[in-house]
């Protein structure tokens, strides 16, 4: 938390057309818990979060995000970035209490690339399975990758420049690393974070309101490997192997969900704090920023968003 | 086991399997992104042939794209041989 009073990246919704086959997945191949479901939703937690979920499927005729959710420390420090958000120019509205389920009051806006964001801070707290008190480092009965936790997501819009000032001057974020074009004018890619990680929210270029992927967060190098072990198993799509991104340093297998809605296995990235530079990628380096062996995109990486 | 032409090659698929992954293992270069009817990127026409789909993205391929006999290659199955354009852009 970087005093702007946003503790984390709490929950995001996505939307799924085949909602049994997307319970199935998150349920056994990556390895939530299912905690509730509703008329159209169902909504997970990873073992390691302490909050009732922090991933919702919204039965959807299509794919993509519905939203994601900052949570914030207190009531009063929701009603401050209200009124900013608000002052910026944002289009805001409230979530009333209990709209979802074991969800407080939220306030919902769009941001300038077309995304959904909504802040909160009360949720009903479940805790996990080893409890708080001299826990063991995990629980039985892990199933699937079994992440700790959600970690970030990717979206994808035009605008990338005043997202980023509204992210960082609006929110209190700081930007961990950004992408320029060559000659420095333009701002292709922006990684943000409102904790110490690497990112927590990040914007790459393109079409307005995309998703481009959510991130789930494993320990290290070796789970990466064995997530991709657990995907192949599963037959599900791996778009890319495991291997490392120069942006955020952190290790990473790329893969679909039943609606093609794009996950990633995503290990260590470096900490940073608020006195770290903004680092900076340019655009003719970016194969190496994003995969950093391979030193190239590929084709689906750009254009295959939901 | 039925023949789909795609633009100038060809492939066989039976009609249990997906169009996509009928070329894939026949090392038949297609466009594809996430295979699970999301993205839209294996978005093909067809000239001639019956087929079914499985459930799929209406951002994807819209209700208009449909009827207009465009389907996504990785939620089609063929319900007889089938003839395949690929869209002018994607052509590789």
């Amino acid at each position: 938390m970087n005093g702007n009073g946003i503790l984390r990246a709490g929950r995001l919704e996505l939307r799924v057309f085949d909602l049994e086959k997307s319970v199935d997945y998150y349920k056994n191949v990556i390895g939530l818990d299912v905690t509730a479901q509703d008329e159209n939703r169902v909504y997970f937690k990873a073992w390691d979060e302490f909050d009732h979920h922090s991933l919702i499927l919204q039965k959807s005729d299509s794919a993509g995000m519905d939203h994601m959710a900052f949570k914030v420390a207190d009531h009063a420090a929701l009603e401050l970035l209200e009124y900013k958000i608000e002052q910026f120019g944002c289009k805001l509205s409230r979530i009333s209490n209990r709209t979802r389920v074991a969800e407080g009051e939220a306030i919902r806006f769009q941001i300038p690339t077309g995304h959904y964001v909504e802040l909160y801070t009360d949720i009903e707290h479940l805790g996990i399975a080893t409890g708080s008190v001299n826990p063991d480092p995990w629980p039985d009965g892990l199933r699937g990758i079994a992440p700790h936790r959600l970690d970030h997501a990717l979206l994808v819009g035009d605008d990338v420049k005043t997202t980023t000032r509204f992210f960082t001057e609006i929110l209190g974020f700081k930007q961990s690393e950004k992408i320029l074009s060559v000659d420095g004018e333009q701002m292709i890619g922006s990684f943000l974070t409102t904790t110490n990680k690497a990112h927590d929210i990040a914007f790459i270029k393109g079409p307005d309101a995309k998703l481009h992927h959510v991130g789930f967060y494993v320990d290290n190098w070796y789970e990466v490997l064995k997530a991709a072990d657990i995907l192949s198993k599963n037959k599900v799509e791996v778009e890319i192997t495991p291997t490392r991104h120069g942006i955020t340093r952190g290790q990473t297998v790329y893969f679909f969900d039943p609606s093609g809605n794009r996950n990633e296995a995503f290990a260590s990235g470096y900490m940073t704090y608020a006195d770290f530079p903004t680092i900076t990628w340019t655009e003719d380096q970016i194969g190496a920023g994003i995969f950093y062996h391979r030193r190239e995109l590929v084709e689906s990486f750009n254009l295959a968003l939901t | 086991m039925f023949r789909i032409s795609i633009n100038d090659k060809s492939f066989s698929c039976s009609e249990d399997n997906n169009l996509l992954k009928a070329a894939r293992s026949q090392m038949v270069k297609v466009p594809y992104g996430c295979a699970s009817g999301g993205c839209g990127m294996c978005k093909v026409k067809v000239l001639h042939g019956d087929y079914r789909m499985d459930m799929y993205s209406k951002q994807a391929l819209t209700n208009q794209e449909r009827e207009n006999q465009q389907i996504l290659l990785c939620k089609t199955y063929p319900l007889s041989h089938l003839e395949i354009n690929l869209m002018k852009e994607r052509v590789k």
